[in-house]
């Protein structure tokens, strides 16, 4: 089935899921009440996206040089870094990788890199035992789900659901259901994957230019352990993750942690410049960072929607958008979901997800609360333009009629008089929502609205003028 | 290395090609002006650490030498982490950094109770049967409550690997601003020579089932600062 | 009193007018001279929407010149008239000429509540309407057009109303022009959480800086049972105690 087509089919069984929407609606309003304290905190948010859009754009602006300081400083450090056109090329990379050092187990820190390009199962089609380590991870990987939100993978699911799980996969006594012992279960399962992993892959939130370091966020921990414990350190991410200055993290990281949860900052941001060094006590023997490109580059020569790769993936406009509320994560059938997803999808992965730019009622909110202010929702409407010629024909000629009819005033005037007028004896022949009634998809959710026989312009007209006629339509049809 | 990773080359051309048409303004303007600061001067820096280690879970502990000494130990006994009288393999051990100059005194006094332990204490690289670990700090942070460590701290794992760290800082290594503690580590030039830096606030955490807050989710469960005043 | 040029959209003319024609009432009652260019038709924004850039720039460009000349505009909704005042000038893409037009034909257009807060500097218009009534924030209005007070301003003046906040109150109706048909069920679904917020607040009433987002709401309202109604902001204001919003 074509993704447009999985889209409405999924969106219309979702959008009537009560459970999925109630949890949603909980966990969501938790949200904004820590995010909404957390904007206080600064003495002007709105000065502090401005100054991150500014940072961004210019880290944009000279990617390519960035990217080569970034590799300059990494490996000085002994780090080796692998650029990546492609998903197949970073899985292969790592893959390779993996089996010329006999890595039998990895563990996995969050990284929505690798979920683009499904590292996970590659590794456990080559046999090698694969963990994610992230809870919220941990639980959807246990699921066989892909995450339902980029920051949060398990919003969807209510304690109940993770205790059954844990019951299930770990043997959990039935009656667990307090967050607490669920925390406390996973954390002994995954501690001993820890100790035993050859590999630890994670994500990076920023790589830094000037400094050569790779900055991690996170709150569990799982992330430092992955960098820590294994021998070898993959660091798989985007090359639009770049900051020029190492400074430049005062803002952004409590930027990222405000507007992804509420936090001051994260519990912990890491800054990891390579493997272990002589004068270090632990730490792994290699590390890699592969950069990715997978379309990034060619969504950097659009200089209208370029900013799109200013994102740092907080998941602001996912927690905001009622479209993310109502068809879920899962409903977008893609990676990245939300608002950023309706936008960086089609330039990653072509317009065959054109559809998810056409899913949005247009109403801004994301863009208002972007931390690094992007323009999601114009946006959303230069993709709506890109794809209009590869519309159904119905629908280009319907907006072509309409520029027609719109063209000329007493055109207008005319054909919507005949319009209502033919409406108004249509639905008094169908019934409301029927195959036969010409409004059905409106009347389909909604009742029809009461077609007045006036229009503003008859009324104004004879108000005006009220000796000229009381017959609208007479007077139309002299004119 | 080129020759290995072609994709470099291409990549880095098509940014190259890509970058030389300037970006579009954006249609959408924050009301904002950019050059006013983001965060108001904080007026009392040691208060306001104060206070955001009490919002982050931190436990601060402040005082004089040998109050965080007593306070070191009665935490150690409350938790029954504390060496007993002969300590079999059993015991739980402790994991202590090697101690940077200036601070051997107040190490040695800390960790007497171990002296002559067969377990302990260890510096050598922790693993998962240290129950606690005592590390420095590079700096303290004000704005947000935090600690800057850095494998000079005890290396990457003694920080997050046990499920009681505890860190004994000078009043002192307290700065304002997360700026002031990244502009330190560029000190010696814009690349730090260490592999490894964490900014830690607070003890480990998750809120991923039904956004609950659980403490001790991978990494420690209680992080304890001594700060001698 | 001000001289001001009516820019009564499309589906307003069409669908519902008593929305205009309570704007004119409320803005004669204050003094204006008020006149309506009966050549306009549709400023373009639902083919720009849509992504028919093409059949909706030739409509910006008309709306233009049939509004060049005006001094001040005024419409009743936020929508059409952020398309005018934000939207057109991207209409142009390089023709410069067009541009400059188009960016000139914003400047003067003012939705209704922000025209008479902001411009007029009225409040109080001396309507009467005694009934609990909750405002939906429409999206262009609040996000594009930063109205958020002005409407409430000019309802906490009116005699006998009760202005009550529901839950999610800058939440969208769902409404969003062809997507409210196009993605039907999901249109549904966020006009559903809306009126149940209407509900659970308790009004009698439901109102908009936007009559689009009413047309969807009253649609859904009309399917089930409950009190609660939608009526344009306008029609508010132009109610008296005498009963001045007969025509």
């Amino acid at each position: 089935m074509n993704a447009a087509r999985q889209f409405e089919q999924d969106a219309r069984r979702i959008a009537v899921d009560v459970p999925l929407h109630q949890v949603l609606k909980k966990n969501l309003a938790t949200y904004q009440h820590a995010a909404g304290l957390g904007r206080e905190r600064f003495a002007d948010w709105n000065a502090a996206r401005a100054q991150a859009h500014a940072v961004k754009a210019e880290a944009i602006a000279h990617l390519d040089r960035y990217l080569l300081e970034f590799e300059r400083n990494l490996t000085a450090r002994g780090g080796r870094v692998f650029w990546a056109e492609t998903a197949a090329e970073a899985r292969d990379y790592i893959l390779a990788l993996a089996r010329r050092r006999q890595v039998r187990q990895v563990v996995k820190s969050k990284s929505m890199v690798s979920e683009e390009v499904h590292l996970t199962p590659a590794l456990e089609a080559a046999g090698i035992a694969t963990l994610e380590t992230d809870l919220g991870e941990y639980i959807v990987q246990l699921r066989n789900e892909p995450p339902f939100h980029i920051v949060t993978p398990a919003m969807h699911l209510r304690r109940e659901h993770v205790a059954a799980l844990f019951h299930e996969k770990l043997g959990l006594p039935e009656s667990v259901h307090e967050p607490e012992a669920l925390v406390a279960a996973a954390r002994a399962e995954m501690r001993r994957r820890f100790l035993a992993a050859e590999m630890g892959i994670t994500g990076a939130n920023f790589l830094i230019a000037d400094a050569g370091l790779v900055a991690v966020t996170e709150n569990e921990g799982n992330a430092r352990l992955s960098a820590a414990l294994p021998r070898i350190h993959v660091v798989l991410t985007g090359i639009e993750k770049i900051l020029p200055r190492l400074r430049d993290l005062a803002l952004f990281w409590p930027l990222l942690a405000t507007a992804g949860t509420g936090q001051a900052v994260t519990c912990y941001n890491s800054l990891i410049g390579g493997p272990r060094q002589e004068n270090e006590s632990d730490g792994p023997e290699e590390m890699h960072v592969v950069l990715l490109d997978n379309g990034r580059g060619e969504l950097a020569a659009d200089p209208e929607q370029r900013d799109i790769l200013h994102c740092i993936r907080c998941g602001a406009c996912l927690n905001i958008c009622p479209i993310f509320e109502t068809v879920g994560g899962h409903g977008y059938g893609t990676t990245y979901q939300g608002p950023i997803g309706a936008v960086l999808t089609p330039h990653l992965r072509g317009p065959r997800f054109a559809h998810l730019a056409q899913a949005s009622s247009l109403c801004g909110a994301c863009t208002s609360v972007c931390p690094v202010e992007i323009d999601l929702h114009p946006h959303l409407l230069q993709l709506r333009r890109d794809s209009s010629r590869r519309r159904p024909w119905r629908e280009q000629a319907a907006f072509r009629a309409f520029g027609w009819l719109a063209g000329d005033g007493k055109r207008f005037e005319k054909l919507g008089r005949r319009g209502r007028r033919w409406l108004r004896y249509a639905q008094s022949l169908a019934a409301p929502s029927s195959r036969l009634d010409p409004l059905r998809p409106w009347t389909r959710y909604r009742a029809a609205p009461e077609l007045p026989p006036e229009s503003f312009r008859d009324w104004w007209r004879k108000r005006k003028n009220p000796a000229a006629t009381n017959d609208a339509g007479a007077k139309a049809a002299h004119s | 290395m080129n020759q290995e990773n072609p994709a470099r080359e291409r990549i880095l051309r098509r940014l190259a090609a890509a970058l030389k048409t300037p970006t579009q303004p954006p249609w959408t303007h924050s009301p904002a002006d950019a050059a006013r600061p983001a965060f108001a001067p904080l007026t009392d820096i040691r208060t306001h650490f104060r206070d955001e280690c009490a919002a982050n879970r931190t436990e601060l502990i402040e005082g004089r030498r040998e109050e965080l000494v007593r306070a070191f130990y009665k935490l150690l006994m409350d938790t029954g982490l504390a060496p007993g009288e002969n300590p079999g393999p059993g015991a739980p051990r402790i994991y202590a950094q090697k101690p940077a100059a200036g601070v051997e005194a107040i190490w040695e006094e800390l960790l007497r109770p171990w002296q002559g332990c067969s377990d302990g204490p260890d510096s050598g690289p922790p693993d998962d049967r240290h129950a606690t670990s005592l590390t420095l700090a590079e700096a303290l942070i004000a704005r947000t409550g935090s600690l800057l460590i850095s494998t000079a701290q005890g290396g990457r794992a003694a920080s997050v690997l046990p499920p009681l760290h505890i860190v004994y800082a000078r009043a002192e290594q307290i700065v304002a601003e997360l700026d002031d503690a990244l502009a330190r580590l560029q000190n010696h030039g814009p690349t730090p020579a260490r592999s490894m830096f964490s900014l830690i606030t607070g003890p480990s955490r998750t809120a991923d089932i039904e956004k609950m807050l659980v403490l001790g989710a991978h990494g420690p469960k209680r992080l304890v600062i001594l700060l001698d005043a | 009193m001000a001289k001001i040029t009516l820019f009564i959209p499309c589906f307003v003319d069409q669908i519902m007018p008593r929305a205009g024609q309570a704007m004119v009432r409320v803005l004669e009652r204050l003094g204006c001279e008020l006149e309506f260019p009966e050549e306009q038709t549709c400023c373009g924004q639902p083919a720009f929407n849509s992504g028919f850039w093409d059949e909706a720039r030739p409509l910006a460009a008309r709306w233009a010149r049939i509004f060049a000349r005006a001094e001040t505009v005024v419409a009743p909704s936020g929508s059409c008239a952020t398309m005018v005042r934000h939207f057109y000038p991207h209409l142009a893409g390089s023709d410069a000429g067009l541009r400059r037009e188009l960016e000139a034909a914003g400047t003067r257009v003012y939705e209704f509540s922000e025209f008479l807060v902001r411009q007029l500097h009225i409040e109080d218009v001396g309507a009467y309407f005694p009934h609990r009534v909750a405002m939906h924030d429409a999206c262009h209005a609040l996000r594009e057009l930063g109205l958020k007070d002005e409407p409430r301003r000019l309802l906490r003046q009116v005699r006998g109303l009760e202005l009550t906040e529901a839950e999610d109150c800058e939440r969208c109706c769902g409404f969003g022009g062809a997507f409210a048909v196009k993605y039907g069920m999901i249109s549904a679904a966020m006009g559903e959480r809306k009126i149940a917020a209407l509900s659970q607040a308790g009004v009698d009433y439901v109102t908009s800086t936007d009559p689009s987002c009413l047309l969807h709401l009253g649609g859904m309202l009309g399917r089930q049972p409950g009190r609660v109604r939608p009526i344009y902001l306008a029609e508010i204001l132009a109610q008296t105690q005498d009963g001045g919003a007969a025509a």
